[in-house]
């Protein structure tokens, strides 16, 4: 794989409007930036501002969330919610050290396939000109990989029901 | 099920869906990376994983037990996760033991390189293999299906998918806001390519949805609202608007239509032809039912205080129809040849003609009704009551409330001091603008009614008010103002100088006398001017107005003070009096007057007059008269009973009611209010007489009595394009007949009274003038009718809205609306039906035969400055239109294309027909359509000026008719009307549907289907076509009888929860309650629709959601993550 | 048999803790019965040599408090982990990085810079700092000093942790169940946090007054209103972090009228606290238009602060990004 360093962002798209718009793009071969990696999600309220961090610690230099335009939600409301939820946290990862722009909201209706490109295209462009955001890895005492251990636990778990 | 226990075995199937992800990504290479991924047993590729032989290679790991989850990498879980959940489910293992990585919609067709495709698509499946190892089995919920069925839209489609479900045996309720169903369709004549009538196909169809026992027509309705019923159906409002006709008991006579004085443009014909306001679009219209237009109360009607309905009577006049304008007159004002002449017409000020040029001259037009029958008779009480009521006053209130108790059945008795009856009407108003038989006639129609009315009987000296309120059921004070104010300056009680009431009433009553050769008249009110006409009517010759404004403050009547200057009165401004001069011998000689200047505004508004010191002068007189307004006499009542009053000197009454503080009591008019406008003071006397008559019958005093007195309508009108036609000036006698008390004004005569009531806009639409109602004989008109909602519980939802034209407006260059013979399509249609404006016959506005045709297609269509998206049908129509006009007319017509798009069954064959039948065709976008000629033929004709592509020159054609084949556009309100239904609306903001190809009626909204042309412009055949569809779509469902609901609803570990509330307020669909016993929050799952919000916000991670754990989108994150 | 041998130490911590473990009253003398403390340095006199000394394994319990900041603290922390069966992480500091750890907001050299040279009540105009290796004199002594982290660390970012027994400081209720646990020999699974694994709201006595449609308006500091004893404190806009908090403490705070500022730390099922305290709170926040929403949050003075007042080293995140520095460690 190439050498050099490639922004690396997820996204995290509702169902309704802006994963179809994903797929509308799609169909419509409109070719963006490969830099984001969709996460689907049902409705930008389900929007946990821990998987945000969790992104960021786990290498992502930038996230991007998708939702309905105001008053759109297939949810009546959930994209308010997200709205929320986000001013905040964009304070406080800036607080922390990160560039707000790495954090960006997006309402993208079912029929915007060309505005998911334009998105696309612009995040991956920002993150290039900020370069990769180094968070250092909070120390932990030697132990087997962590994420295979819990996945063994929760994958049996998760066989067992 | 296969047992699951141990760790979980993956297995992961790359699909290369043809070309389509396989020429970008490296299958190969992305396989072998699946491969190394934990817990991954089997990692294959396929062409088509969608197909048969791609779903049994799952079914076949599974079986055989070397995989218990699935991973399938392709397209867009939104097109084939059911498949493959299907095909796990066949496998034997848990429909949710499996996940989708979407590279196809999301890596191969959007990325470049094959490079970054490949990296992506390892990305998203390590991220799916994961998560996979998280997931956990669940359950699809099932929820009944409610068998009814809501179609919006009566067009085609609608029709069509009506019948179809409705032949099925399901109940439909059918939703048209027009008045008719029918849609666009109805308007054709000819269908292409068949050239078959449209009526001949539509109109059977229209007929069998009336019919149709399990149809339940809705029209002249919309939908107000739709919410979740339950967890599937739907709950909607249906607003049904008044028809003011009982759809029931109209029989479609027409009667009506035919008396309907109010015409305007038909919205069926585009303009071409006119309709009256109780109309039916069309003949055939179904229901077969009138309806009548009403905009509101016109703004005159809502700002007069008794609610006169001017337009009425004004639109009655303006038809010739006088007896029947005398009797809306008479509907709401007993005493009209009166207000004709002298009342101050607030109507006037709102009339919407006054923001073209002026407003009409209402009350001179109420007065020629009433000057042309001198001898109308006031509407006999139809009702009789015992109760006599005793009124106070014989003055436009209490008169007024005499006339409305009578109307009631009460017996009222007027009590009035003075030897005539009509209080100002008859003392303070001079009678050269209201002569004296005129008020004695209207008096005496009241007497004629059975109104008692005792002059010379002063209540407090003949009869006591207490006597009053023992012998009679309620009494009405309406004493008036009749005690001057006094100027109170020196020399004010000399001989001559005089009070304005008193003066006029001393010449009302006794005859003009010599009061002085020169009179000073102090004040700016209507009573100072008439005081002055009068004056110089007693011989005065030099009659001078004192004012301390200025004329624009002045509070008469502007068309008062012209006609005074006319008569020779002078005017001194921004003078106030200071002392009069004189001797008590002689009486006055002169008053002293202080210059004024204008300062800041008082509480009137109207700036404030300041004395300028040491500015006195003098004005020599021989006779001064005070007119500064009056206050009431309520000291000549005697004993008062205790009612209370007011520092002004008024009556203290409850604003609504008019009551006063004592029982039985009631006050209105001037002596409440202080000196006002006689049609206020009738307004007092009605509101008076509705008490009383509340009062009497113990009814609620002030229910319902918002809308009484003056207010503002809330609609205004677009005037353009009004032509500018001034109001019509009313015919005075010749300035030498002046001096005389003759009235000034003669009044309309019947020619000028039409013309005058021609210029009325029909603010309302409907002039209430009910001519309606006297001729139907079924008595189906309502005008009380009020909107109703309906509300109904459905299952399933077909949207058939359609399309609205483009508006040929937009592009100027074409002159529509310039040019008078540019038509749209839509406008030729209607010319081309023999039921049509021109029944069947093409004709220019002139009434010419078109010699010459042009047709300009893409009109707003494949155009970036307008719509990009091709119309599809007006390739087709144009060759239509092209047809029948060249059939008509003879004429010859010239197609002007970019390209001709006759796809479809049997179109070629039809455009090669047109091709034969000699039609002209140019290829090449029109530039403009021009009327300035540049040759002798192009003299009087459209130029169309456009290249010819095919051989490379300009040309310019002469027609007489210019045709634009408009495109197809979204309705208006499509945006609004697809957020009412939670669906979404696509590029060009037609309807949005599921999939292009594989779900083209279904919508992103569970239960909700399109059909027809708010999908997107398409044609007849097509439309119906859908419109099976969704019908096909809608009776599967129901005939199931219930849907599978995704899992993915939330839940809430009760032992976990803190019940710390954060989450129920979140819940749009509040399915989150509080259980106080177990204090915690409790969800319930039939109302969840699954969105999650809740658990995001969840502080304590108590709450949770099928299919999107914490845990699952974790591990998903840090799948996308762990593999770059 | 002999008594079990328990040791206590403290790493960079305020010294509450150990007065926590004095507020267990007369039942340490209970304690004190059932074991052996041999290790207890603000108590009794040991060395670290003493320790040295151990057997591996020999205590069977070392509660330790305090975040991890020298290197001292690293060694003491690896020391302690091999000497003892059971290593007991004890109060938020340990647990967490508690408040300490909201040093990581800086790094090294602002703090010494800030310490030893701006801090308004400082003279030292030499501008000296701590150095790590002092000469004395000529007689060729070096005197070593611990070495100051750039960053603060939790316990188990340390060393491995059996148990966390949370709080600022741990309520006596926890510390005695805890004790009793061991001695009874009934532990939960290791890596437990031993407190209830349910929100603080659970047990507030203001639960019962809590609106069930609560959205926020305004938000408050306590100083700033007349708090209604009775009503529950988010109700009245102040910014109580019980929701999001482990319970085991009672209440305390909020008995007092001050809103939970979240010490316990969050319910095993949150990953960052922050993050989910600040869900919570922005998801309530009563406005839907962009502006207003983030005016109502520019109310909450200080989001660090008061979402990660006890856990910035236990969080996602860790510490604020420090730039221009290479080396970042990814997955």
């Amino acid at each position: 794989m190439s050498s050099e360093w490639e922004p690396r962002i997820v996204a995290f798209f509702c169902t309704w409007c802006t994963y179809t718009a994903a797929d509308l793009a799609g169909i419509s071969r409109m070719t963006y930036a490969p830099n984001a990696r969709i996460v689907r999600l049902m409705c930008s309220g389900r929007m946990d501002p821990q998987f945000v961090l969790k992104a960021f610690r786990d290498g992502a230099d930038g996230v991007l969330i998708g939702g309905c335009h105001p008053g759109d939600c297939h949810y009546q409301a959930g994209n308010y919610k997200a709205l929320r939820r986000y001013t905040l946290l964009k304070r406080l990862i800036s607080e922390l050290g990160i560039e707000p722009e790495r954090l960006r909201l997006e309402w993208i209706s079912a029929s915007e396939g060309d505005r998911v490109q334009k998105v696309m295209n612009e995040m991956a462009e920002t993150i290039q000109k900020l370069g990769p955001l180094r968070l250092e890895r909070a120390p932990r005492p030697a132990r087997a990989k962590e994420h295979e251990r819990e996945v063994i636990e929760i994958g049996s778990q998760g066989g067992a029901r | 099920m296969l047992e699951t226990d141990g760790a979980p075995k993956i297995g992961v199937y790359v699909c290369h869906c043809g070309v389509n992800i396989a020429a970008k990504v490296n299958i190969a290479e992305v396989v072998e990376f699946a491969q190394k991924l934990p817990f991954v047993t089997v990692a294959r590729e396929y062409k088509f994983m969608c197909s048969d032989p791609g779903q049994e290679l799952i079914q076949q790991d599974l079986r055989a037990g070397k995989v218990n989850r699935v991973v399938v990498a392709s397209c867009s879980p939104l097109m084939h996760e059911a498949t493959f959940r299907r095909a796990t489910a066949e496998g034997g293992q848990n429909p949710f033991f499996f996940q989708m990585a979407n590279i196809r919609e999301h890596v191969s067709w959007v990325t470049a390189d094959g490079y970054h495709a490949t990296e992506k698509a390892k990305a998203l499946i390590a991220a799916a293999v994961r998560r996979v190892a998280v997931h956990q089995p669940l359950e699809k919920k099932r929820v009944p299906v409610h068998p009814h069925v809501l179609i919006v839209g009566g067009g085609i489609a609608g029709i069509e998918a009506a019948l179809k479900i409705a032949d099925a045996g399901k109940k439909v309720y059918l939703v048209e806001r027009q008045p008719t169903i029918g849609g666009h369709m109805a308007q054709f004549d000819k269908c292409f390519p068949t050239l078959d009538c449209a009526a001949c196909i539509l109109t059977p169809k229209m007929t069998q949805v009336r019919v149709h026992p399990n149809i339940e027509l809705l029209t002249y309705s919309e939908v107000e609202s739709v919410e979740p019923y339950d967890l599937r159906n739907f709950k909607v409002r249906i607003r049904r608007k008044a028809r003011y006709v009982n759809e029931d008991t109209c029989t479609g006579c027409a009667l009506c239509a035919d008396v309907c004085p109010v015409t305007l443009p038909s919205e069926f014909d585009e303009g071409l032809g006119m309709r009256k306001a109780i109309y039916r679009p069309f003949p055939q219209a179904v229901p077969n039912v009138f309806t009548i237009s009403r905009r509101g109360t016109p703004p005159c009607q809502a700002a007069c205080s008794i609610h006169q309905n001017a337009q009425g009577y004004i639109t009655l006049i303006a038809h010739g129809k006088f007896k029947e304008a005398l009797d809306v007159i008479l509907r709401d004002n007993p005493l009209p040849s009166i207000c004709g002449r002298i009342c101050t017409h607030p109507c006037t000020i709102h009339c919407t003609r006054g923001t073209v040029d002026e407003p009409l001259n209402i009350p001179g037009l109420k007065r020629f009704v009433t000057d042309l029958f001198p001898d109308y008779k006031l509407p006999q009480p139809t009702v009789n009551r015992s109760e006599k009521i005793a009124i106070v006053g014989s003055g436009p209130a209490g008169l007024m409330c005499a006339y409305e108790l009578r109307q009631r059945g009460y017996h009222p008795v007027i009590y009035e001091a003075l030897p005539v009856a009509g209080g100002m009407l008859s003392v303070g108003i001079p009678a050269f603008r209201l002569p004296r038989d005129v008020i004695n006639k209207e008096i005496n129609r009241l007497k004629e009614i059975g109104i008692e009315i005792k002059t010379n009987t002063p209540v407090g000296k003949a009869i006591t008010l207490e006597q009053l309120r023992q012998q009679y059921a309620a009494v009405f004070i309406a004493i008036g103002a009749h005690v001057e104010r006094r100027l109170n300056i020196p020399g004010e009680d000399l001989p001559h100088v005089w009070g304005g009431i008193e003066f006029l009433r001393k010449v009302n009553l006794e005859g003009p006398f010599k009061l002085g050769k020169k009179v000073l008249v102090i004040g700016g009110g209507n009573s100072a001017l008439d005081a002055a006409r009068t004056a110089l009517r007693c011989g005065a010759e030099d009659v001078t107005i004192v004012y301390r404004r200025t004329r624009a403050e002045m509070p008469a009547d502007p068309k008062e003070i012209e006609a005074a200057e006319e008569e020779g009165v002078k005017m001194v401004f921004l003078a106030a009096p200071k002392m009069v001069l004189g001797n008590k011998e002689t009486g006055v000689t002169a008053l002293e007057c202080l210059r004024m200047k204008l300062g800041a505004p008082d509480a009137s508004g109207r700036p404030a007059p300041e004395p300028i010191p040491g500015s006195e002068f003098v004005l020599s007189c021989d006779a001064i008269i005070v007119t500064i307004g009056q206050v009431p006499d309520i000291a000549s009542l005697g004993e008062k009973l205790g009612i209370e009053t007011t520092k002004w000197g008024t009556f203290k009454v409850d604003d609504v009611t008019l009551e006063t503080n004592i029982p039985k009591i009631f006050a209105g008019g001037d002596c409440v209010t202080g000196p006002d406008v006689v049609v206020n003071a009738m307004y007092a006397g009605k509101k008076a007489a509705i008490s009383i008559d509340r009062y009497l019958n113990n009814f609620d005093m002030r229910a319902g009595r918002e809308r009484e007195g003056p207010y503002r309508t809330e609609y205004a009108l677009d005037t353009s394009g009004v032509p500018v036609q001034k109001q019509i000036p009313m015919p005075t006698i010749e300035l030498a007949r002046r001096r005389t008390f003759d009235e000034v004004h003669t009044g309309y005569t019947q020619e000028l009274a039409i013309a005058e009531a021609k210029r009325c806009l029909d603010c309302g639409i409907c002039c209430d003038c009910r001519l309606c109602a006297t001729v139907c004989e079924a008595k189906a008109i309502n005008y009380e009718m009020e909107d109703e909602i309906r509300e109904i519980v459905v299952g399933s939802i077909i949207l058939a809205t359609g399309f609205k034209p483009f508006d040929a407006r937009r592009i100027p260059r074409y002159g529509y609306g310039k040019y008078p013979n540019v038509y749209t399509a839509l406008e030729v249609e209607r010319m081309t039906n023999a039921s049509g404006p021109t029944g069947g016959e093409i004709r220019l506005r002139d009434g010419r035969k078109p010699k010459a045709v042009g047709i300009i297609h893409c009109v707003g269509s494949r155009d970036r400055n307008y719509n990009s998206y091709c119309s599809r049908v007006c390739c087709l129509y144009s060759l239509k239109l092209a047809h029948l006009i060249k059939e008509r007319t003879g004429a010859e017509v010239y197609n002007f294309y970019i390209d001709m798009r006759v796809p479809g069954k049997a179109y070629e064959e039809f455009y090669d027909r047109m091709l034969e039948e000699g039609i002209h065709f140019i290829r090449g976008r029109v530039a403009e359509v021009t009327d300035h000629a540049m040759t002798p033929e192009e003299e009087g004709k459209l130029v169309i000026r456009a290249e010819d592509t095919l051989i490379g020159v300009i040309r310019r054609i002469p027609v007489d008719m210019v045709v634009l084949a408009v495109g197809l556009e979204p309705q208006a309100d499509a945006d609004e009307v697809r957020r009412k239904f939670y669906i979404s609306c696509g590029t060009g903001g037609f309807f949005l549907e599921r999939h292009p190809k594989l779900a083209p009626v279904q919508t992103f909204a569970d239960g909700i289907f399109i059909a027809g042309a708010c999908q997107g412009p398409k044609d007849i055949q097509d439309t119906v076509a859908q419109a099976g569809a969704a019908a096909a779509e809608v009776l599967s469902l129901i005939d199931r009888g219930f849907v599978e609901l995704e899992p993915n609803t939330a839940f809430i570990q009760e032992e976990l929860c803190s019940g710390c509330k954060t989450c129920i307020p979140l819940c749009p669909f509040s399915a989150i309650s509080f259980n106080s016993d177990k204090g915690v929050a409790v969800i319930n799952e039939a109302l969840c629709k699954g969105c999650g919000t809740c658990v995001a916000a969840c502080p304590s991670g108590a709450a949770q959601q099928h299919l999107f754990t914490d845990e699952q989108i974790y591990q998903e994150i840090e799948g996308v993550l762990s593999y770059v | 048999m002999s008594k079990p041998k328990v040791g206590f130490y403290w790493c960079a911590s305020c010294g509450g803790c150990e007065e926590a473990v004095v507020d267990l009253a007369e039942d340490i003398l209970k304690v004190a019965e059932a074991v052996d403390i041999v290790f207890w340095p603000v108590a009794l006199d040991f060395k670290r040599s003493d320790v040295e000394n151990f057997k591996d394994r020999e205590m069977a319990v070392c509660f330790i408090n305090g975040a991890i900041r020298t290197s001292e603290q690293e060694e003491m922390a690896e020391l302690l982990r091999k000497k003892s069966q059971l290593l007991i992480a004890f109060g938020s500091c340990s647990h967490l990085g508690g408040v300490p750890g909201l040093a990581n907001l800086w790094d090294r050299q602002a703090i010494f810079d800030y310490v030893y040279k701006e801090a308004p009540s400082v003279t030292n105009p030499e501008g000296v700092v701590p150095q790590e290796q002092t000469q004395l004199g000529s007689n060729g002594y070096t005197l070593t000093l611990p070495s100051f982290r750039d960053t603060v660390k939790t316990l188990g970012q340390t060393v491995e942790v059996d148990y966390y027994l949370p709080g600022c400081p741990p309520p006596v209720k926890l510390i005695v169940n805890a004790v009793t646990a061991i001695l009874e020999n009934k532990l939960p699974p290791k890596g437990t946090v031993l407190a209830p694994d349910v929100a603080l709201c659970d047990e507030c006595p203001r639960k019962a007054t809590k609106p069930d449609k609560l959205a926020l308006k305004e938000l408050k500091r306590p100083h700033q209103i007349l708090i209604d004893p009775e009503k529950c404190l988010l109700a009245q806009g102040l910014l109580c972090l019980g929701p999001a908090t482990r319970s085991g403490c009672g209440a305390p705070c909020v008995s007092a009228n001050m809103p939970c500022t979240g010490c316990l730390g969050p319910t095993s099922r949150v990953r960052d606290y922050g993050a989910k305290a600040l869900s919570a709170i922005a998801s309530l926040i009563d406005a839907e238009d962009e502006r207003e929403i983030a005016a109502l949050m520019e109310q909450i003075v200080d989001p660090v602060g008061t979402f990660y007042r006890y856990s910035l080293p236990a969080s996602l995140l860790h510490r604020r990004v420090r730039h221009g520095r290479t080396g970042g460690a990814q997955a």
